[in-house]
């Protein structure tokens, strides 16, 4: 006889079983065949995060649930589409998102589905555009709830206004998003972002875990709406638990965002800084007083300054270190650091300092 | 710690290992210092000896956060693991059933892992036949299956 396990008994522990398959949908997909109750486990797990799988053809898929007016757009485009009912509502599986990923897969699927190959770089553009709002729309429309959003926004990517007004339809896409990823390039339509950005502040809380990335210095002015958003939406999380910021080019400034951690002092565990000069913002860090794991990497040692006695996980890698920064670390790491991660040149230097 | 197996069998274990189990830590914490035995209705004997193994070897390991389950992947079992692993089908489910039961998430993990890689380059019907599943498909609900999820085949 099966394992009750297999029979339907135990949803949860098969679901164990096959969240270890989530990177693998070819054998998801095999599982859904084996059975009824095979399929309806495995299923919302392979529609999970399909755009993290190096496949594209799944978005004809999600392309069957569109309405005329949308199928018409398509169609005028020069896209070969084939619509036919479907025995699940895929959209509503999608838990994680890359905005990236979105637009690489997007692009190879308009390619395959031209009747007609386009030479015209600026209409491709345009339509894989079209392609990434109508899918954006669908799966924000047909109840994907998102557990992770990665935003690193491709060039020539803009967000059509009704984006928006659908996200403001349905609240329940981002009522349980814990995972957020932000990456600021200069080159992007910045307007865009700052409007999606202030939709994003005015729904979120519930993120556990923010990374920020910078990949230039900035002018103020210029981005200042969008850092204002960035600085909401740290301020209205419950209880953020985890940073991390790679501010790509040591930036000079910081614009506050880091100060806004202010609001988080009680819920930060976690943080992590990358290519980071000392900004006196980072201070606020030293009223983090539940802060037990801190790594730094290819950043400024006087970021060490700001540990806490509490901390228990430290990582440096390379950091500029001298050999007073290392009683330094241990004192003010105290006793409950259980583990202490560094790379090979200070640990020589560490080494040698403990050794005498 | 005192437990007793389903049959009654009794075990001494340290209360460091116990405490691998969150179910039997929350126990502990809320009865104190005591000589009744625990008893563990769910559990049977050559089971719960496996659990201890696993958790006596395992005492010292860092806790592990129940929310974050974004890295699981199932090839990264180390070797006692692997070896402690080798069991029947049977012992495997009733070790996943007793980790869930004892609430103990690393073994938990380990034994659905294990399952995860049984599972992994099988077709359907090998599945099928090594988990004993009867297809309850007709024919039509599996070709429209196949046919709407068959772009995981894409190369």
């Amino acid at each position: 006889m099966a394992s009750k396990i297999f029979m339907g008994d135990m949803p949860e522990l098969m679901e164990n079983i096959l969240n270890n398959l989530k990177n693998d949908p070819n054998s998801l997909y095999l599982c859904a065949l084996v059975s009824r109750h095979w399929c309806k486990m495995a299923i919302p797990i392979l529609w999970q995060n399909p755009f993290s799988y190096q496949k594209f053809l799944f978005i004809s898929e999600y392309f069957s649930s569109l309405d005329e007016d949308e199928i018409y757009i398509l169609k005028e485009y020069g896209i070969n589409l084939e619509i036919s009912r479907k025995l699940f509502n895929y959209a509503k599986f999608l838990k994680g998102l890359n905005l990236s990923d979105l637009e690489s897969k997007a692009s190879k699927w308009t390619i395959c589905n031209l009747v007609e190959p386009i030479s015209s770089k600026t209409y491709f553009d345009a339509l894989v555009n079209v392609v990434m709002n109508l899918l954006l729309k669908l799966l924000v429309e047909n109840g994907a709830v998102l557990h992770k959003l990665i935003l690193s926004f491709p060039n020539s990517f803009e967000f059509k206004p009704e984006i928006f007004y659908s996200i403001g339809r349905n609240e329940l896409l981002f009522s349980r998003l814990q995972h957020l990823t932000l990456s600021v390039i200069p080159e992007f339509n910045t307007k865009n972002y700052t409007i999606f950005l202030k939709v994003l502040a005015k729904y979120i809380t519930t993120i556990s875990s923010l990374d920020l990335v910078f990949y230039s210095d900035f002018d103020p002015g210029f981005f200042h709406s969008l850092f204002h958003s960035i600085i909401r939406i740290i301020k209205s999380q419950d209880q953020l638990k985890r940073f991390s910021l790679n501010g790509g080019y040591h930036p000079t400034e910081l614009y506050g965002i880091i100060s806004a951690l202010e609001c988080q002092q009680n819920s930060l565990q976690e943080v992590i800084l990358k290519r980071c000069a000392y900004n006196k913002e980072f201070e606020v860090l030293k009223n983090c007083k539940n802060l037990e794991t801190f790594r730094i990497f290819n950043s400024s040692s006087k970021l060490l300054n700001l540990l806490d006695c509490k901390i228990s996980t430290l990582e440096v890698v390379n950091c500029p270190i001298d050999v007073q920064t290392i009683p330094l670390i241990l004192e003010n790491s105290g006793l409950l650091l259980q583990r202490l991660v560094l790379n090979r040149k200070i640990l020589k230097i560490f080494m040698k300092y403990c050794f005498f | 710690v005192k437990l007793t197996s389903s049959e009654g069998t009794e075990f001494i274990i340290d209360r460091k290992v116990a405490e691998k189990s969150v179910l039997l830590k929350n126990m502990l914490e809320d009865v104190g210092e005591s000589d009744m035995a625990i008893p563990l209705p769910n559990v049977t004997g050559p089971i719960l000896n496996k659990v201890i193994d696993y958790c006596t070897h395992h005492r010292d390991d860092p806790f592990v956060s129940q929310e974050d389950d974004s890295k699981k992947v199932s090839d990264d079992i180390d070797d006692w693991d692997a070896e402690f692993c080798k069991v029947d089908q049977g012992t495997l489910f009733e070790l996943i059933l007793s980790a869930n039961y004892l609430d103990i998430k690393p073994l938990l993990d380990l034994t659905c892992k294990t399952v995860a890689n049984m599972i992994k380059g099988k077709t359907p019907d090998e599945i099928r036949k090594t988990f004993n599943i009867t297809n309850d498909f007709t024919p039509e609900e599996e070709e429209h299956v196949r046919k709407e999820n068959e772009w995981c085949e894409e190369r």
